[in-house]
């Protein structure tokens, strides 16, 4: 069953591949086998009329046809292998453009010595799972935080380098729900073996629900410095039986822009609409800094509901 | 008893005779080859189950490093070079390599580069990063085990002995061969390891420039590999750039017994034998434009991704050619299948599956599934054992009659070739089918389900490895009690087996000649100096015996010295990479320096006696030497020797152009080096080089003044040249720019520096030269000796007229 456009790919292009060299297989090994069974030395075998002798130098034998024959016959298969080749390969090396691709579906990959880290576009980052949507392409871009890694994932058959310095683009489009594992494919130090992460591919309107149930807004959005903003989180269910049960807990806000909370966490309260809570902290910028400042809210979840995060800008003035 | 001993251990470490220097690589690559065998097998208990935990991560990945470093380095190359180093000589029909001494220096640089890389073992760690050695791991911030550097000193031994022997044997092969001896009368052998040679030259100077550069980021904090515009990919490419070409190198002498044995055994001449050595030469060639099918998924750009996939499948062509005219050889033939030739076919069958395999690797868009994996262990595994070794282990028995003198056990043999075979695809073939495993992981979880296909393929290694205590039993059990083989047990035709078995020291009392036709004449007689039919034969007839006879021309040919210097080098780079890190961060390293006294003081000792030693190489005058019929072997030597020199500035350079191409910041030309003194400095060396010409014309015409006044000019304007470089750096290091400071002060410091040390190296052959031109040497036709200098000295300059723009004008 397909898992994925790059697993379909692989498999056509592999076979490709195997039929030709199981092809070439049965002929040249029958051909060496042939050989070797019918012309070992037997009693009755013939002695050849040009066999080496010591002291003189072999005449030399062969005709260019021979050559010219191989060299033909494996071009036109290579050719063919080839040709295939690039089709794939400008298949893989074309991903679509981060505009293009669903909210969430465009993620930052990068390597640490040993774990992956996740970073998606709304502030969520996780050292363990991956979660994507089916159905839809996804754009991973790979890079590393210190050492040469190799980010792949079993059964999609793609992977890509994880280089410091260097995002590599990777993307496939996801056809079958589930949990496939991420590993390291380049050795990377003492923790390489257990280099692991979750590709977890769940249906669309999951993803949306988690991917968008914590959202976060500050008003007033624009602010001076030493000026306060009201930075609310908003969740909304994300069990997985979509009951619409109300999220519990605590909310943690931070950021990496100087500036203070009044409080780094606050609890949730049940909101209006079912299955809806929020809470909310105030910010206070001390300098301009870059001019704006990232505020990420975290919720860590609860039996029924699953982790999830925020993140927006404040304009500081 | 005593006696014998001391003079067999004096014999076997000074010689400098070619076939004891061929015995010395084999069985020193035999031994690791064990070693290194034992660290696979471990590996494959590791492996056998899930979760096991008979090894630690940190075990493991130095093993799965220092087995690969030894199978590649110090076992297939030297175990290839010590049957290159018994018959090829034989086989061309010369006494000796054309410098016995440097040989014999190869050899124990060979050897010591091998123990320093154990040592490395117990110095922290070994090196623990897979034998690509990939950065910015394999910096000091990641890596700051000692062993590393032992490592990497033990790598840079090891370059140094393959490019003296490889300069040996190019000279050897172009200007001794017997008269009459064209090229093309060679077989495919001497072919193979002329082609390997020429790849040797030009791949190992750019790894030696990569571990380099590698060590003085490490000891020095310059920051090549751990700065993002080097890095990772600096690393790939230098690194590649030799790896491919590398990896060829470790096949082509195997593909050369293959291609010698196979004729030889089914008793008809190799089919196509010239489109067969043609293929090798071209396979050769683009061997060297296909190295960024290693880097395919480094994100290198689709156009170039697209190039290395043709270049790449290209070059499976050639090896197409090969196989064929191999499998071809045999029709109509009369195959004996004997052990040497059940090699050299086995050796075929796996080099069919390796090389379609790699096809597979060849295409971008597979490989970006494959890269990584266990396919790709499988594949080059398929190569490297399936047609090296065995291939290899052909030669070994092949020639095991010539070298010993007597017939290894066929019985055992045949025994020995199946259980390899079948102990091989058990061990391998899983491989291909685990091709969703990382390869160099220490262990994988129950839930996938490579299990059972890891525990076939430890089971195949069991018996591979278990197959190989056959081959050593029966090849010391023969070597004392085989039957005598006599001179050409195998009727093969090739100049070797035309000497007793095993070969008088001075191999030939006659030099051969090749007649016109390809006959081949010793002296005037028809016959053969094997017992066949020569007039005053040599030895024992049955050749078991060697010949107490000796030739006047090559007498004891024993030399302390090159083992000494060989020591002195070991203990050098010993005092260089064990010392304690001098500081945390960056890590760098602080040298032990007794250590490094003794070497130098011993280097200086063993150099001297080196050179002071009379030991005179016979240079025939008759021999065939096209194409370089009017240059002298010495003068071959260093022509090669700057072939070398000119990749290692070359990839320097190439590294520079590298990281400033990648850097969007470099500083504006004349902002960070005065123009000023690049400019001195180029003409003081300049007018250096007419210096030297000088002093060539006054040795030629004779006169001593002239030449001592310029010589002494060349010494001082050399001086000169490092008392503003000195200067210059000095001025830097007081405004706080130091060689960790930014990659353009690490690619200035690094390359000028090296430079620097070529400045000095010419300075001292000044200072040696001048000495003796004042004892009122060099007048009487005897320049040669200034010749080669002016040689070096202008290939120095030439390299400062380089980087003189490079560094002060751009
Ligand atoms: C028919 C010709 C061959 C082709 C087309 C070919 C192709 C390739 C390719 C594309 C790779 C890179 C795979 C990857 O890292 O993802 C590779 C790896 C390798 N090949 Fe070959 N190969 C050929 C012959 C050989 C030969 C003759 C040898 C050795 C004697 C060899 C030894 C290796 C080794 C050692 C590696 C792995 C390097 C590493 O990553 O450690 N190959 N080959
Ligand atoms: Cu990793
Ligand atoms: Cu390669």
């Amino acid at each position: 069953m397909a898992v994925s456009s790059t697993q379909v790919q692989f498999d056509s292009l592999f076979g490709l591949f195997t039929y030709l060299a199981i092809a070439v297989s049965i002929i040249v090994f029958s051909l060496l086998i042939y050989f070797v069974v019918k012309y070992r030395d037997k009693p009755s075998s013939r002695q050849p009329d040009d066999t080496p002798i010591l002291g003189k130098v072999p005449p030399s034998r062969g005709h260019a046809r021979s050559v010219v024959v191989t060299v033909s016959l494996s071009t036109i298969i290579l050719v063919a292998l080839i040709i295939g080749s690039f089709g794939a390969i400008d298949n893989i090396l074309s991903p679509p453009a981060p505009s293009q691709v669903c909210d969430g579906c465009s993620v930052l990959v990068t390597g640490h010595q040993f774990y992956w880290n996740f970073a998606y576009p709304n502030g969520h980052s996780d050292n363990l799972v991956l979660r994507v949507p089916l159905g839809n392409s996804i754009r991973l871009n790979v890079t590393s935080a210190d050492v040469f890694h190799d980010f792949g994932i079993i059964g999609l058959d793609i992977k890509t380098d994880a280089i410091p310095g260097r995002t590599n683009v990777m993307w496939f489009t996801t056809y079958k729900a589930g949990n496939f594992t991420i590993q390291c494919f380049e050795l990377c130090g003492i923790g390489h073996a257990t280099m692991k992460g979750i590709l977890n591919v769940v249906d669309e309107t999951t993803f949306q629900q988690w991917y968008t149930h914590t959202r976060i807004t500050c008003s007033p959005s624009s602010v001076a410095v030493n000026q306060t903003s009201q930075c609310t989180a908003l969740l909304s269910d994300s069990s997985p039986s979509g009951l619409g049960l109300t999220p519990k807990g605590n909310v943690t806000f931070s950021t990496p822009a100087l500036g203070y909370f009044n409080t780094r966490t606050c609890t949730l309260m049940a909101g209006t609409s079912k299955g809806t809570a929020s809470c909310s902290v105030l910010y206070t910028p001390t300098a301009a800094g870059t001019g704006s400042a990232r505020i990420t809210s975290v919720y860590g979840g609860d039996p029924t509901q699953s982790d999830s995060s925020g993140n927006t800008a404040i304009l500081i003035a | 008893m005593g006696q014998r001993f001391a003079y067999s251990a004096k014999r076997w470490l000074y010689t400098t005779n070619h076939k004891d220097i061929g015995i010395l690589y084999i069985i020193t690559s035999l031994f690791l080859f064990a070693a290194a065998g034992v660290l696979a097998i471990t590996m494959r208990t590791q492996l056998s189950a899930p979760d096991n935990n008979v090894l630690t991560a940190n075990v493991y990945n130095q093993f799965v490093t220092v087995h690969g470093l030894l199978m590649i380095f110090w076992v297939l190359s030297p175990l290839a070079f010590g049957f290159a180093n018994f018959v090829i000589p034989l086989q061309i029909g010369c006494r000796d390599l054309a410098f016995p001494r440097l040989n014999s220096m190869s050899y124990w640089f060979f050897l010591f580069s091998g123990v320093m890389m154990i040592l490395s073992f117990f110095f922290g760690a070994a090196p623990d990063l897979g034998w690509t050695l990939y950065s910015p791991q394999n910096t000091g911030q990641f890596s700051p085990a000692i062993g590393f550097n032992l490592g990497a000193g033990a790598l840079i031994l090891m370059v140094v002995s393959i490019t003296m022997s490889s300069i040996n044997f190019l000279v050897t092969m172009f200007k001794m061969r017997a008269p009459g001896l064209k090229l093309r009368y060679m077989s495919v052998f001497p072919w193979a390891i002329l082609v390997t040679i020429f790849m040797m030259l030009y791949a190992f100077p750019s790894f030696l420039a990569a571990v380099v550069l590698l060590y003085v980021d490490r000891a020095f904090g310059t920051v090549y590999f751990s700065s993002i515009q080097g890095g990772s990919l600096l690393w790939d490419n230098v690194f590649w750039f030799f790896g491919h070409p590398e990896v060829y190198i470790v096949l082509f002498p195997a593909i050369g017994i293959i291609a010698d044995i196979i004729p030889t055994f089914a008793r008809r001449p190799l089919y196509g034998s010239k489109y067969v050595i043609g293929s090798l030469v071209a396979a050769a060639l683009i061997s060297f434009v296909v190295w960024g099918h290693h880097m395919f998924v480094t994100g290198i750009g689709i156009a170039s991704t697209k190039l290395y996939t043709v270049t790449t499948i290209a070059v499976s062509l050639p090896f197409d050619v090969i196989v064929i005219s191999l499998i071809e050889t045999l029709g109509f033939a009369k195959l004996r299948l004997k052990a040497p030739a059940l090699f050299a076919l086995g050796a075929v069958a796996n080099f069919i599956v390796g090389g379609i395999t790699g096809v597979f690797l060849a295409s971008v868009a597979l490989d970006y599934a494959l890269r990584g994996t266990y396919f790709v262990v499988a594949h080059f595994h398929y190569i490297m054992v399936g047609a090296s070794i065995i291939g290899l282990i052909g030669g070994l028995y092949y020639w095991f009659p010539k070298i010993t003198g007597r017939m290894y056990d066929e019985r055992l043999a045949k025994v020995h070739f199946v259980l390899s075979m079948i102990g091989f695809q058990v061990l391998y073939f899983p491989m291909f089918l685990l091709l969703d495993m990382p390869r160099r992981i220490v262990t994988y979880s129950p839930q996938t389900d490579w299990g059972l296909l890891n525990l076939t393929a430890t089971l195949g290694g069991l018996i591979f490895g278990g197959a190989q205590l056959l081959l050593f039993y029966n090849l010391y059990r023969s070597s004392r009690v085989g039957p005598p083989s006599g001179p050409n047990p195998w009727d093969a035709w090739t100049l070797e087996w035309a000497l007793p078995s095993p070969p008088p020291p001075h191999d030939f009392d006659v030099i051969p000649t090749f007649q016109a036709d390809g006959t081949i004449r010793f002296g005037s007689g028809p016959g053969l100096p094997n017992g066949l039919g020569h007039s005053n034969e040599i030895g024992n007839p049955n050749g078991s015996s060697v010949s107490n006879k000796t030739s006047p021309l090559h007498h004891e040919g024993l030399s302390p010295w090159p083992v000494l210097m060989a020591f002195a080098a070991f203990i050098f780079f010993l005092g260089l990479t064990i010392g304690k890190p001098a500081n945390p961060q960056p890590v760098s390293y602080q040298p032990f320096w007794p250590l490094i006294a003794d070497g130098v003081i011993l280097g200086i000792i063993s150099l001297f006696g080196y050179s002071r030693e009379t030991f005179t190489v016979h240079e025939d005058t008759h021999v065939e030497s096209w194409p370089f019929k009017q240059v002298p072997n010495m003068k071959l030597g260093i022509w090669t020797f700057l072939g070398a020199e000119v990749i290692f500035f070359g990839v320097l350079i190439g590294s520079y152009f590298f990281v400033r191409t990648n850097d969007a910041a470099w500083p504006p030309a004349g902002s960070l080096f005065e123009i000023r003194n690049g400019f001195a400095m180029t003409l003081v060396l300049l007018t250096s080089s007419l210096t030297a010409i000088m002093a060539l014309a006054s040795a030629r015409a004779g006169n001593r003044n002239g030449l001592i006044a310029s010589l002494g000019g060349t010494l001082v304007l050399g001086a000169a040249f490092l008392y503003i470089k000195a200067g210059e750096w000095f001025s830097l290091g007081a405004s706080g720019v130091f060689q960790n400071y930014s990659l353009p002060a690490t690619s200035y410091f690094i390359t000028t520096g090296t430079h620097g040390v070529h400045v000095f190296a010419g300075m001292c052959m000044t200072v040696y030269l001048l000495a003796k031109a004042i004892k009122g040497k060099y007048l009487h036709g005897d320049h040669t000796t200034l010749e080669h200098f002016g040689l070096y000295w202008h290939f120095v300059d030439i390299v400062w007229v380089f980087l003189f723009p490079l560094f002060y004008l751009i």
